[in-house]
């Protein structure tokens, strides 16, 4: 029994430092990354870039499920956007709400004869429609038949879009004005080609917007939208632009990338039943990349240029986060041939094992420390005057990089305008790995379960309060166990049975590409 | 018990512990000192952000009044009383405050706002020698400011200090020297454009372009024709073609019609387009006994281009490719081009409209549709 106790306590700890010794290294590539970015970058770019003839187009694409409450002010907002020539594809994914409706009305749409290419294999595609107000000349929205995922959305998207880069965004996004000639200036400054540019989101919950225009950022009030601005906050400056230095962004948020349209394609588009399809597109595109022997790069820019609503409340984080585990279960699961594949080289050796070893396991290696602490505590093992130390370690070590990251964020740019707004995130730092942690946690396990007892988990499923709170409904559902997403509720089959489906079919250990 | 001591008997006593606690202690000790270093650090950067935007609140408004007066309301000062009057607003006239005043003249030039005076007021307060001091600091991003902010107030002057750039180490900062040396030197501001090593960018090929603009403005846009005919760089080839197109240069078709037989199908491609730019009709029916024999990207060049000649002699030409191409996104662009393809186009689109059916009348349906701005 002892020898399996000092196993465990050696494991725990060479775990929970390697973990640290990662973070710090990230926070230093991240340091460079940042000041390099700052460094070559400036505001004078946007200028030039907006009155340059050879800006190429980019289609801003964002798919709708039941979002009746914000549509119309996030469309206007991405109709803001200040760049010399884009298009924006609203993607209605058979919401059963007043979605389409207030869209047409608000923007005065009628259906167009549209050559609707089916590049990618779309649930049905029913009609375009386009405005008959020269204002909004630049939208066009797509009606198709639900998908169940906002993988199918996103692809009907791509084969409607025009121009060689788009816009991955969700319609409950508020955009910076310059976000488009942020996230292309790395596209366009490249000699190797760049497959995805990522920015940085963080949470609209507190901050003041005006058609669609964000004009004053604070953080969020709330305890859980501000738990998860400072988890924003840290994955996207310490951990995605760290990663950028060395090329090997894992991910591309699905709230916000840019895409190279053609490496899209040819790579598949997106996994049509994918509920992680920011990560499993970024995958995708890199495995095509690497299949093909082409030279790729995924950048990342340190900017906030986007602006979503958090989960108000426990119910709907978690709600948000179990689709989120399932989803990289589900990646895990489709793309294993990569995992630890030296033919994928840095994708295969280096950014796969570390997202499973520190993202996809972490939240196992926790409930069993927290179970196993359980039976040392009954049967008398702990070390009562070490096992404080040992917590304290960790703890403050997580507060220790969130001051990291809430300078890097400083220091890239001060959205908050007052120190007091900057001092309240350091706070939260305090409580967030007492309070906001084990829940994640839960939640992850949960979305593991899901997965592998196949539970549906449908996109749209996070409740919008809405921007303009003032004018709340009071007659509106309260929980949203009606946006279920998907039409079809049927039991999916089994983790096994689908991977024994696939051996069958002769899919298995095959990257789309 | 003094705190050494104290602390000596804790080190005694740490020493007496298993290794891994030993590592644990130190690091956190680590953590908690890191972590309020870290907090002292946020709270001194958000004092001097504070300071900046009390600044920005109480003196920019008033250097841009002092400007604005000088520029758009003809109020005269000379040098040294807008130094002065300057001096007053900002109290010491240092980098930081050039640098404000450097910003809001930017600013206007963004805006667009016209005057003869800028370089009166650039000349009053040594805007020149501050460009300088920045072009020589230890800070890259100093350094791109002043390549930027020097290009935007059309200031020619900086021959030796961007030449310094020139070839540097720091490959960005190279970059940037040698794209932006065709605006910022009044001896020789061609003189890299040959020296190119590997593709340009697609937006060293924007920054390229708006310093060729100024050349223009002010006069001194050379023939590109001689670039293009000796450069071995294929990448500045296609963006030199490009611009021969652009800013219209005239007696390069001989240099054209000689980049049409280029191995490049990207390098015959933008010669196509730039025919149909230069509207060197002459060369359609060359171009129209090419279109089998080429691959996609030039096929869509030649359409565009005969549709930019408008000569109406080669309907029957988009009719026939129409009907033979496969490929949906050239098809819209043949449809386009017949329905913009002077009268007889119109009425041609319309009978194919009547003849067609299925998918491909809904591509000439997509194209005839005003409301769909982008085909």
């Amino acid at each position: 029994m002892e020898f399996f106790v000092r196993i465990y306590e050696y494991f725990i700890f060479f775990y929970a430092t390697s973990l640290i010794l990662s973070y710090m290294v990230l926070a230093i590539f991240s340091f460079i990354a940042i000041n390099n970015y700052k460094s070559y970058n400036t505001d004078i770019d946007d200028e030039e870039l907006l009155s340059s003839n050879l800006a190429p187009g980019i289609s801003v694409i964002a798919p709708a499920y039941n979002e009746e409450k914000t549509i119309i002010v996030n469309v206007k907002s991405l109709l803001t956007l200040n760049y010399p020539i884009f298009e924006v594809i609203i993607v209605n994914d058979g919401s059963k709400d007043k979605t389409l409706e207030l869209l047409i009305q608000e923007f005065d749409l009628i259906e167009a004869p549209f050559a609707y290419v089916e590049k990618i294999k779309t649930k049905p595609y029913k009609r375009t429609f386009k405005s008959q107000n020269p204002k909004y000349e630049i939208l066009t929205v797509i009606d198709k038949a639900n998908g169940g995922t906002k993988a199918d959305a996103f692809n009907a998207g791509l084969n409607a879009s025009v121009f060689p880069y788009y816009l991955n965004t969700d319609v409950d996004c508020i955009l910076a004005r310059n976000t488009l000639t942020k996230m292309i200036k790395p596209i366009l400054n490249s000699k190797v080609r760049v497959i995805a540019v990522g920015a940085t989101l963080r949470m609209s919950n507190n901050c003041e917007i005006e058609e669609g225009i964000i004009t004053r950022v604070r953080p969020p009030k709330a305890l859980i939208p501000r738990f998860q601005e400072l988890e924003y906050i840290r994955s996207y400056l310490l951990g995605k632009m760290g990663w950028e230095l060395i090329n090997s962004v894992p991910n591309v948020s699905g709230g916000l990338g840019m895409f190279d349209k053609e490496i899209a394609i040819k790579a598949g588009g997106y996994g049509a039943d994918s509920h992680a399809e920011d990560m499993d597109m970024m995958t995708r595109m890199a495995a095509h990349m690497m299949n093909n022997r082409l030279d790729y790069k995924i950048g990342y820019i340190p900017l906030s240029c986007c602006w979503t609503e958090g989960p108000p409340n426990i119910q709907i984080l978690g709600r948000q986060r179990t689709r989120w585990a399932s989803g990289l279960f589900q990646m895990f699961t489709d793309h294993r041939k990569i995992l630890f594949n030296p033919n994928y080289k840095r994708l295969g050796l280096i950014t796969f094992p570390y997202i499973f070893i520190f993202e996809f396991l972490a939240p196992i290696i926790e409930a069993f420390g927290i179970l196993f602490t359980i039976f040392l505590f009954l049967y008398g093992y702990i070390n009562w005057s070490f096992a404080p130390l040992i917590l304290l370690y960790s703890y403050t070590f997580a507060i220790m990089i969130s001051c990291v990251v809430i300078i890097w964020d400083q220091m890239t740019f001060k959205y908050y305008n007052t120190t007091r707004e900057v001092l309240s995130l350091f706070l939260t730092a305090f409580i967030e790995p007492i309070l906001y942690h084990p829940m994640i946690m839960f939640f992850s396990l949960k979305g593991y379960y899901s997965f592998i007892t196949s539970r549906e988990l449908a996109w749209g499923t996070m409740t919008r309060q809405g921007f303009e709170t003032e004018k709340k409904d009071d007659n509106a559902p309260k929980d949203d166990s009606n946006n279920s997403g998907g039409e079809s509720n049927q039991k999916k089959p089994s983790i096994l049975e689908r991977m024994k489906e696939k051996k069958l079919s002769g899919e298995v250990q095959q990257i789309k590409t | 018990m003094s705190f050494v001591e104290w602390l000596l008997s804790f080190v005694y006593k740490i020493k007496t512990f298993p290794l891994i606690i030993q590592i644990t202690i130190v690091l956190t000790m680590f953590f908690i000192v890191a972590s309020i270093a870290l907090v002292i650090t946020i709270y001194t950067i958000r004092k001097k952000h504070n300071k900046v935007q009390r600044y920005l609140k109480e003196k920019v408004p008033e250097i841009k009044k002092l400007f604005e007066e000088v520029l758009f309301e003809n109020e005269k000062y000379d040098e040294i009383e807008l130094f002065e009057r300057f001096k007053n607003i900002v109290g010491d006239v240092n980098r930081e405050s050039l640098d404000y005043a450097v910003d809001v003249l930017v600013g206007f030039k963004n805006e667009n706002r016209k005057s003869d005076e800028y370089s009166h007021v650039i000349n009053s307060l040594k805007i020149i020698e501050h460009l300088e001091a920045k072009f020589d600091s230890r800070s890259n991003s100093e350094k791109m400011d002043a390549f930027q902010e020097a290009f935007i107030l059309n200031l020619n002057k900086f021959d030796a200090k961007v030449l310094v750039h020139a070839y540097s180490r720091n490959s960005q900062i190279r970059k940037e020297a040698r794209n932006s040396y065709l605006a910022l030197s009044s001896n020789d501001p061609y003189r890299f454009l040959d020296e190119y090593v590997g593709d340009l960018t697609k937006w060293d090929e924007i920054e390229l372009m708006q310093y060729l603009k100024l050349q223009s403005q002010r006069g001194n846009l050379e023939g590109l024709g001689k670039w293009i005919n000796y450069s071995k760089n294929n990448s500045l080839v296609i963006f030199l073609i490009k611009m021969v197109g652009y800013f219209k240069q005239k007696g390069i078709d001989e240099i054209l019609l000689e980049k049409l037989e280029d191995d490049n199908a990207k390098v015959r491609a933008e010669a196509i387009l730039t025919l149909g730019e230069l509207g060197i009709k002459d060369t359609e029916q060359t171009l129209i006994d090419r279109y089998y024999t080429e691959p996609e990207v030039c096929q869509v060049a030649i359409v565009r281009t005969i549709k930019k000649f408008n000569t109406g002699k080669s309907l029957k030409f988009l009719q026939e490719i129409f009907g033979e191409t496969n490929n949906i996104d050239t098809k819209k662009i043949i449809a386009e081009s017949i329905l913009n393809y002077s009268y007889e186009g119109k009425i041609a689109f319309q009978n194919l409209k009547n003849s067609l059916k299925g998918f491909d009348l809904t591509i000439l349906k997509h194209i005839e549709t005003p409301l769909i701005k982008y085909k």
